[in-house]
């Protein structure tokens, strides 16, 4: 896979009215990568995807898309390479699925014969029909979900995808977006749930008050920021927590002769437990 | 470039939205009541003639302008128009495909009301064709900016009202109105010009004052229009 940068952000400043919304903010991803961007409310998530996406304009620094700068996205043909999910991408509430998805086949050139394949990418085989305004929000958000994947974009900007989600519809869209990244979509992902982060992400960064505090792939970031203690689950219900030593191994051999150990665990801190530890706040 | 494809899409869409939408197609058959009523005035021989083409105005105003306003600020509330603006579409075909539905409709129902109505219209179809041609530039783009400027598709109703009072019944109120340099500045109104194009048209007299004027208000409206989407497109 050729591994070039799909996106190169340096220095960029942001402001509101005087208030910084994002504050010095570089950072790149390569191309094929899938890359979560980590921050509570108001950190500058979604406004790093309306800048990437040319919604808006910012105050000082460089962004570049496909090696061009953002503002070339205004381009039809280079809008075609991109993909923009939000929690609240609108949907014709009075039409059928299938007139939503038909639209966006006309504005982007797309066969009909697609809608099949994307509505069976997201699990609504058979609900083509259906007129959206009485879709649960879950199947909402796989319809629009499907209208972002229908040309296959190369690059797609998801902004809190499975926000307020059940766990079905969740897990439905984390399938369809690992099956994307795997055909080799790079994918720009902004969440605050750091189980999602940690089962899709390549590679996560921490945003907070505008800038990104650490990033690195989500493994990586954990055994870093490990304590190097390993607690153990012995049969009479208790956890023992013990040194990665000499006397931590002896505790765990002894649980083993004695025929107490029921598991051992290591002790790497979740992404969320990183994230409050790097930056002083939660990640909600 | 811009895409014919693409701006049928989008119209193609609006025209299934607009079956659907009780609240638009109420809007849509508003005038026809005006109409009815009006051309109860016409027969008694009441009102002047400028009055009598006040129908088509009310018409231009509440299909060209209320259902515009109400298509733009629905795609505003319901998050539709990020969508539409983060797709291959531009300006150009956002702005054109979101005003053919309007305009088909409103075309539509003047034919209706000048039937209704017993309108007198001039026979020199092809001018009249014109001035209402470029009308409905005029009050399309008027909607729009509406829709632009309201948050809701409700706010657009109130935000209206000015619009149907000042265009669509100005001719109501003019003899209120006692002040000359008043009355001259309303004149210039396109609600106006196009009343003035048609008596002139019936009068047997050239309008070409009136179609310049009427010409030089939809460029204007359309610039303004213009500006304000690309304002709120980045804002």
């Amino acid at each position: 896979m050729n591994m070039s940068k799909i996106i190169d952000v340096a220095n960029v400043n942001k402001e509101y009215e005087g208030k910084r919304a994002l504050d010095n903010l570089s950072f790149s991803i390569q191309q094929g990568e899938t890359f979560g961007f980590l921050g509570p409310s108001g950190s500058g998530k979604t406004t790093t995807i309306k800048l990437l996406t040319a919604q808006e304009h910012f105050q000082a620094g460089e962004m570049q898309v496909f090696g061009k700068p953002v503002a070339n996205l205004k381009d039809p043909q280079q809008m075609k390479r991109i993909g923009v999910l939000t929690d609240n991408s609108g949907l014709y509430d009075r039409l059928t699925v299938k007139a939503n998805l038909k639209l966006y086949c006309d504005l982007y050139d797309v066969d009909y014969k697609r809608i099949d394949e994307v509505l069976n990418d997201v699990g609504l085989t058979g609900e083509e029909s259906k007129v959206v305004q009485k879709l649960s929000k879950g199947m909402r958000q796989r319809v629009t979900l499907a209208r972002t994947i229908l040309h296959k974009p190369e690059l797609l900007f998801l902004d809190e995808p499975t926000s307020a989600l059940d766990p079905v519809s969740t897990e439905r869209i984390h399938r369809v977006l690992r099956s994307l990244n795997e055909e080799g979509t790079t994918i720009f992902l902004t969440t605050h749930d750091m189980h999602e982060a940690e089962r899709i992400c390549d590679r996560v960064a921490f945003l907070n008050k505008g800038s990104i505090q650490l990033d690195g792939p989500p493994k990586q970031l954990r055994v870093s920021h490990t304590d190097s203690s390993i607690s153990i689950s012995l049969s009479d219900g208790r956890e023992v927590l013990v040194g990665n030593d000499h006397e931590g191994a002896a505790r765990i051999s002894e649980a083993i002769t004695s025929n107490q150990l029921v598991a051992v665990h290591s002790n790497e801190p979740t992404l969320g437990e990183i994230f409050a530890r790097v930056t002083g706040k939660e990640l909600f | 470039m811009i895409s014919i494809k693409r701006i049928q899409a989008v119209v193609t869409k609006d025209f299934q939205d607009l079956k659907k939408n009780a609240y638009m197609l109420s809007t849509a058959v508003v005038p026809i009541f005006f109409a009815f009523i009006f051309g109860q005035q016409e027969a008694t021989g009441d009102l002047d003639t400028a009055v009598f083409f006040m129908p088509i105005m009310l018409t231009m105003v509440i299909v060209g302008s209320f259902v515009q306003a109400a298509m733009i600020a629905e795609e505003k509330e319901k998050n539709t128009l990020r969508g539409l603006l983060l797709s291959p579409l531009s300006t150009s075909e956002i702005f054109i495909g979101k005003s053919i539905l309007s305009a088909i409709v409103s075309i539509f129902m003047i034919i209706v009301v000048i039937y209704i109505g017993n309108i007198p219209i001039p026979d020199q179809i092809p001018l009249v064709v014109a001035a209402i041609f470029i009308s409905l530039i005029i009050f399309i783009s008027i909607g729009t900016i509406l829709g632009l400027l309201s948050r809701t598709v409700m706010e657009t109703s109130v935000m209206g009202i000015p619009v149907l009072f000042i265009f669509g019944m100005g001719d109501l109120f003019h003899n209120m109105i006692e002040s000359e340099w008043l009355l001259n500045i309303l004149s210039y109104l396109p609600d106006q010009q196009f009343g003035q194009a048609l008596v002139q048209l019936n009068n047997g007299n050239a309008i070409g004052e009136q179609l310049v004027a009427l010409s030089i208000w939809a460029v204007v409206s359309v610039l303004v229009t213009v500006y304000i989407f690309k304002k709120r497109r980045i804002d």
